[in-house]
């Protein structure tokens, strides 16, 4: 039994020291990334600072062009949204966000079912920002949701790099595949929808029970920054051939915008939209003609919308 | 409890120092001390269903008892028709209710006749299939007179429900298992860490492998509309080793874990994609459950003892039991059912002349085949597994999907890993390096494994698919 546990013993303590050195070695990795996922959480966590944030999943890192609300609003503007997220994602970014500065305009891009989904598959993905759990105390009440026992296993410094060496590594060889630098943050989509999945637009109703925890997230999420005196802007991107008529989520949003007095644009049910194939790079996503499009209109309709304090506006 | 969850993490060291450091130097305190602790295991998940395995163990042992001292035949059948249906009768309703209720319906509204059927929600213990086929061979061998009953309750218990091996087996037979409950057991390093070193690649199979698979195949399988041929040739050549993975790395941790208690117990799995025949396929492939069904269920029909036909007849109908054992679902009895006309017609090519082809392409051969036979096991429905055969087949479809570009990187890395480390058991065993005649190497080769693990395994507490079974 001795002879067990001091292998087992002289075992963990190799494990110990190769997790610290691993860790460390990944930690300069991610800190030095040119550009790609991680580089792009770690500016949002720790540099950005921006006037305009924007917030979103796939939706939002492709449909909404920084340099189009900077032109049209003029202020600094960083698209901190990434495809897959949720609502957990969209808490860490504002988190991270909200240690540092107050943003002066937050736009949050969300779907026409968010409020209708379980988050628990959410939270795996913003695992995605397991990297930086030891460094950001303010993520990790949010991260250690992603399962019982995350914040035990979180303490190897080799486990918050778990699965992410692809993506990690990715960046040193092949430049701009998450979007480019100059960018700020927006990720076009390049070509046309399929021909086959090319179709007249559907009416769609969506009429699923809201999901409590994710409409106490949505709550937290743009009471925070109005707590915190940002402008809180609400948007629903439009999607190929569906035109959603209601759901539960958007009945859900527009009581809530004008309860709490935030601005919302739904572009779901844009028809015009929709139907325009020539806009979209797949069902969900607008391509780079079509972000501009949209970048174009929706900056247009919030500086419409704005009062004239915000950012020194002139209508 | 998971094998692969830190609950067990927790349960396993402070199991083993109490049983090696206090519990071992009793006899009746030791199997207790296993009875209790296999108890706390399964209750973990949902202990309302500890009352069946007491029921079902508190059965068999006194029918068992019975058994042995009742000479006459017709009581004899009495008593095993009872327990018969105890056991059966349990597995029946909680596994197969629902199914045969859908399926008469179903058949009930092809004949234009409408007959509404009664589903149940009900919720399948875990291991029911595997601990229920333990006590079975039991009473089934005390039955046949091939083993004598344990007077004492308390090992008897503790062999329906020792907890390496209560929810995913290996279904062990009495005859192996039992006894070791009688023997007095001394701590042996190198079995100990035989048996650590077993569970360490179990879990490196299981989360690194397996899970990591499931991510791709998932992706492809619950969307069966969307597919090309292509993404399912490869979604299903994942699943082969998915299925696999999971299974015998259940099964490795559950021998490992044994062993660190001092019982051993049967290998369930030898490497079954170097079989060279469906045959042999089947002697490498969940062992246990193979060579229970052909002692219980192919030899009582009679084996091969009769016509060709009869024995044709006999396997045939193993293989589909055999495959309803593995789920309520259409698909798995159509699973088997292929299975057993893959095993007649290889019986029948084998007569009709002596074919060489090389090692590798039989190996081969046997591993495409075998890899269509698991589209059926692995879709929700049989329609489903033709539509994706179908796709397969006319190779519909000139695009892959990928999806994730480091789920599916690492999903290759972790194949070959694997194969290279097959490989060599099988052919190399003597280059093995976790039991290398070099201290360093050996730590060397631990040490990489575990941090292999911490880095790619994937840790979202999925269960081992072979517990619904």
């Amino acid at each position: 039994m001795k002879r067990l546990l001091k292998n087992l013993l002289i075992l963990l303590t190799i494990l110990a020291v190769a997790d610290l050195t691993l860790g460390a070695l990944l930690d300069v990795l991610r800190d030095h990334a040119p550009d790609g996922r991680y580089q792009k959480a770690r500016y949002t966590l720790e540099q950005c600072r921006e006037d305009i944030v924007i917030i979103g999943s796939s939706r939002g890192e492709s449909n909404y062009v920084p340099e189009i609300f900077e032109d049209s609003l003029n202020a600094p503007c960083w698209n901190a949204s990434r495809g897959g997220q949720g609502m957990p994602f969209f808490r860490c970014m504002q988190e991270g966000i909200l240690a540092r500065y107050t943003p002066r305009i937050v736009i949050l891009n969300l779907e026409t079912r968010i409020l209708q989904q379980d988050l628990t598959p959410d939270y795996e993905v913003a695992g995605l920002l397991r990297p930086f759990y030891s460094s950001h105390a303010e993520i990790r009440p949010i991260l250690d949701r992603i399962s019982p026992h995350e914040k035990w296993l979180l303490k190897s410094r080799l486990y918050s790099y778990n699965s992410s060496f692809y993506y990690l590594l990715r960046p040193y060889f092949f430049e701009g595949l998450d979007g480019h630098l100059s960018d700020k943050g927006w990720k076009p989509r390049e070509g046309n929808v399929n021909e086959r999945l090319v179709k007249d637009v559907e009416n769609l109703t969506y009429d699923s029970p809201l999901d409590p925890e994710a409409v106490a997230e949505l709550d937290l999420l743009v009471g925070k920054f109005l707590d915190r005196g940002s402008q809180v802007i609400l948007v629903v991107s439009p999607d190929y051939a569906r035109k959603v008529e209601s759901s539960t989520t958007l009945t859900y949003l527009q009581d809530f915008a004008k309860k709490s007095r935030v601005p919302l644009f739904i572009y779901s049910d844009d028809t015009a939209m929709a139907a325009n194939a020539g806009y979209f790079a797949d069902p969900d996503h607008l391509n780079e003609t079509g972000a501009v499009f949209f970048s174009k209109m929706l900056s247009h309709e919030i500086r419409q919308t704005l009062p004239t304090g915000i950012l020194g506006l002139a209508h | 409890m998971l094998f692969n969850s830190i609950d067990f993490a927790v349960f396993l060291p402070i199991v083993f120092l109490l049983y090696w450091l206090v519990a071992n130097k009793n006899l009746h305190v030791r199997n207790g001390f296993l009875l209790m602790v296999s108890y706390i295991f399964y209750g973990w998940w949902d202990w309302r269903f500890l009352s069946l395995i007491f029921f079902s163990s508190f059965v068999d042992f006194f029918v068992g008892l019975s058994l042995a001292k009742i000479e006459n035949q017709t009581r004899r059948k009495l008593l095993l028709i009872v327990t018969l249906c105890t056991n059966f009768g349990l597995l029946g309703f909680f596994k197969y209710y629902n199914f045969f209720a859908e399926s008469f319906a179903e058949a009930f509204s092809l004949m234009g006749q409408s007959f509404n059927s009664h589903t149940l929600n009900i919720i399948l213990p875990v291991g029911i299939s595997f601990y229920t086929f333990q006590t079975m061979s039991y009473t089934l061998d005390i039955y046949k007179r091939q083993f004598k009953p344990t007077r004492d309750p308390i090992a008897f218990f503790a062999f329906v429900s020792f907890f390496p091996q209560l929810v995913a087996g290996p279904i062990e037979r009495a005859a192996n298992l039992l006894p070791q409950f009688f023997e007095k057991k001394e701590f042996q390093y190198a079995l100990a860490s035989q048996g650590l070193k077993k569970m360490l690649w179990g879990l490196f199979m299981k989360v690194a492998v397996a899970d990591r698979l499931s991510l791709y195949v998932e992706a492809i399988y619950n969307y069966p509309d969307l597919h090309t041929g292509l993404s399912f040739m490869v979604a299903t050549v994942f699943f082969a080793f998915q299925i696999y993975c999971d299974f015998a790395g259940y099964s490795l941790m559950a021998i490992g874990c044994a062993e660190m208690f001092g019982f051993k117990l049967m290998e369930n799995f030898r490497r079954p994609y170097f079989a060279t025949s469906f045959k042999e396929f089947w002697s490498r492939w969940h062992i246990s459950l193979s060579t229970w069904f052909r002692d219980y269920v192919y030899i009582p029909l009679g084996g091969n003892r009769g016509s060709k036909l009869r024995t044709n007849a006999n396997l045939f109908t193993t293989f589909v039991v055999s495959g309803l054992w593995h789920g309520a679902n259409w698909t798995f009895v159509v699973w088997g059912g292929i299975h057993g006309l893959l095993q007649i017609s290889e019986k029948r090519l084998s007569r009709l002349g002596n074919f060489t082809l090389p090692r590798v392409a039989k190996i081969a051969l046997i591993f495409v085949v075998t890899c269509f036979t698991w589209v059926f096991f692995r879709a929700a429905t049989v329609g489903e597994a033709w539509h994706i055969v179908t796709t397969i087949v006319t190779a519909s479809g000139n695009d892959i999907h990928i999806g994730d570009k480091g789920i599916f990187a690492f999903s290759i890395l972790s194949l070959l890993i694997l194969f290279t480390v097959d490989f060599i058991n099988e052919y190399r065993p003597e280059v093995d390096l976790m039991n290398h005649r070099l201290y360093y190497v050996r730590v060397a080769t631990v040490a990489l494994l575990v941090l292999y693990i911490v880095s790619l395994g994937v840790f979202d507490g999925s269960q081992f698919i072979y517990f619904q079974f």
